[in-house]
This record gives structure tokens, C-alpha cells and sequence, in this order.
């Protein structure tokens, strides 16, 4: 190796020194973007499985899933996760619109998570008063949500193909929102379709 | 006579109770200002952990806090939806005092874990300028000696003049 080549090589390997040795004081004057952050929300059934069809119920009994949520937005995020219970036809009517779902919450969750960090939750729902109207037509008066009772007037109509009585539990994924001081609509939803048995 | 009058005093006072049972009831405005008051305490203590937090301050016991204070104001909610006010307003005021310093603690933990960093910085920044200016020095003398030992070899390498 001549002086020439050694020159240059020296000269790198103390420029790069000086930057390991730069770099802590680098980094922290001009932090690495966090990139895109994200939420997660799931949905498992009483055997940690993923719920893949509808669940058809009998009056009075306890039925339980499994919520979780997973904050990957890099920061501490305060949520809040509404319950709603839809009919048949206000499901269909929501599945054409943007946004969340224009019904009332029945149940909320709020909790504040740190980056990476997980909310679980098991949620337990029985349909205590489901009463007869007309042949094709049931109303439930009675849900229990993690053994509250909730007195409502949802009218359900039997679907004319199956035979059966659909309505859907549909869970919503709010954020906070600091610089409005709002809980804004995360664009993150999961539902499930829940059957209600002819007999009732 | 004495009798009568017995009765009529225990009925008005039945009257009275009942009445200022009624009077001190809470209706749905004041539980849901009672609620809001109680939504906005949490909101507020969850941006100062957030700051907090941001700064670099471990914020585990006021998160656990602000998540219990979450669960009583969801069930205050659920109270005033099913049209519990006296519930809802309850679970919203132990909500409101279940947050009670966390705001404070969160400011001092944040200005505690500022300062630590600033010192962080301070040090990096001082170890950063020693650094490189050791390294000069170092690459200076290294480079001289360095080339002594090259002209040294080089020198060593070349052919011996022989004396006749």
C-alpha cells in the first residue's frame, strides 16, 4: 500500500470515528421519524378463537368474547370503545355508510395504553327479555352486558330466507383526539352477527 | 285525641321526607354536568401523563390510576343511560376524586424527567466535543508517527549501496 491509498484510509476510518462519537448527540437533536403508527382490535370467542360465524343464542344464557386492543401509535393514547347493538336492517343500512354507526352505545370501555401496550377484556352479554310481537316480529326489552341489565326496544325482524332473527354487535374504536380536546372515530370496527333462536 | 294528632304528626313527617327526598334528587342536567366535569378531569389528567410521559418519566402508577378512574366514569355513564342518575353522578364524583393529584404528580414527574434529560444532553454534548477533539489530536500525532513508520519500512526495503 503506497502513502497515498494509507492517506485516505486513515482519514475515513477517524471521519467515521468522529461520527460514532457524534452520534448520540446527533440523534438526540434529530430524532429518527417514528413512522406510521397503528391500532389494533380483536375479537375472540369463550375459546380464544376468532369468531368466525354467527352465534346463535338462547334466551337467558351467558355468552362471553374476548375484547383486546393494542396500541401501536408510538405514544400513550387515551380509547374508548363503544358497544352497539344493531338489527338486521339498521346493519344493512350501515354497511353503505362511512364513518361510524349512527346508534346509540348500549355499553362503553375507555382506557388510556402506552405504546405497545395491550388491553384485554372479557365481555359477557345475555339477552334476559326477548318478547313475541308478531309471528315475524321479536323485540328485545332486556340485554345484560357484563351482568348490567339494559332495558331497550329493539325490534328484530325474522329474515325471510333463513327463518331466523339477526342482530349484530358492532364494537367501535374511538381515540382522543388532544388538539380538538374530542373523542374521534379511530376507523376501527368488529362485529359479529348474533341469531336468535325461532322458538323465542 | 292524642292518638289522632300522633298519626297526623307521623304522616306530615313521612310528607317531609319524602318531599326533600325529592328535592334533593338529581336529575339527568345535573348528572350530566357532574359527568362532563368528571370527563374533562380525565382528559386533563391524560395529557398531563402524556407530557409527562414524553419527557421520559415512568408514568405506570398514574397510567393504572387514570384507567381506574376510566372505569368508574364508563360505569357512570352506564348509570346514565339506563337512567341512574343518582349512580352516575356518584360514580362520576369518585371518579373526580380518584384523580385528585395526578395532574400535580404528573408536572413534577415531567419536569423531573426534563431535567434529566437536558443533563443527558449536556453530557453527550461535552463527551461529543471532548471526543472530537481528542480525536484530531490523536489522528494529528497518529498520522506523524505513522508516516515515520512507513519511510521507516520503505527506507528498510530499498537496496544497500554496496561501498567498493
Amino acid at each position: 500500500m503506497n502513502l497515498e491509498n494509507m492517506k485516505i484510509l486513515y482519514v475515513f476510518s477517524f471521519v467515521l470515528l468522529g461520527l460514532i462519537i457524534l452520534s448520540p448527540t446527533f440523534f438526540t437533536l434529530f430524532p429518527i421519524p417514528k413512522g406510521e403508527g397503528f391500532s389494533e382490535l380483536w375479537l375472540l370467542d369463550s375459546n380464544h378463537l376468532i369468531v368466525t360465524e354467527s352465534l346463535e343464542v338462547i334466551l337467558n344464557r351467558q355468552y362471553s368474547i374476548f375484547l383486546g386492543v393494542r396500541n401501536q401509535m408510538f405514544d400513550l393514547q387515551y380509547y374508548q370503545l363503544y358497544v352497539k347493538l344493531l338489527n338486521q336492517e339498521e346493519a344493512l343500512q350501515e354497511m353503505d355508510s362511512m364513518g361510524s354507526i349512527s346508534s346509540e352505545p348500549i355499553f362503553e370501555y375507555r382506557f388510556v395504553l402506552s405504546n405497545n401496550e395491550t388491553w384485554n377484556k372479557n365481555f359477557t352479554f345475555a339477552f334476559k327479555d326477548v318478547s313475541f310481537e308478531e309471528e315475524n316480529i321479536r323485540k328485545i326489552s332486556v340485554l345484560s352486558i357484563n351482568n348490567n341489565d339494559i332495558d331497550m326496544d329493539k325490534i328484530l325482524v325474522k329474515d325471510e330466507t333463513s327463518g331466523k332473527f339477526y342482530c349484530k354487535l358492532v364494537f367501535e374504536l374511538w381515540i382522543y383526539n388532544s388538539t380538538a380536546s374530542i373523542f374521534e372515530y379511530h376507523n376501527h370496527f368488529i362485529d359479529f352477527w348474533i341469531t336468535l333462536e325461532n322458538q323465542l | 285525641m292524642k292518638k289522632y294528632k300522633i298519626i297526623v304528626y307521623i304522616i306530615l313527617l313521612i310528607i317531609v321526607v319524602a318531599c326533600a327526598s325529592q328535592c334533593f334528587a338529581i336529575d339527568f342536567i345535573e348528572a350530566s354536568t357532574i359527568l362532563e366535569q368528571a370527563e374533562s378531569e380525565v382528559a386533563s389528567a391524560y395529557i398531563a401523563v402524556a407530557q409527562a410521559q414524553n419527557a421520559g418519566a415512568d408514568v405506570t402508577e398514574l397510567i393504572t390510576t387514570i384507567n381506574l378512574a376510566n372505569d368508574l366514569l364508563s360505569k357512570a355513564y352506564f348509570a346514565l343511560r339506563v337512567g341512574n342518575y343518582e349512580d352516575a353522578s356518584y360514580y362520576a364524583i369518585q371518579c373526580i376524586e380518584s384523580l385528585n393529584g395526578v395532574i400535580y404528580q404528573a408536572n413534577s414527574l415531567e419536569s423531573e424527567a426534563k431535567e434529566i434529560q437536558d443533563r443527558h444532553f449536556f453530557m453527550n454534548l461535552i463527551g461529543s466535543v471532548l471526543g472530537l477533539f481528542f480525536l484530531v489530536i490523536l489522528g494529528f500525532f497518529g498520522w506523524k508517527l505513522l508516516k515515520k513508520w512507513y519511510f521507516k519500512k520503505v527506507l528498510n526495503k530499498a537496496p544497500k549501496l554496496a561501498v567498493i
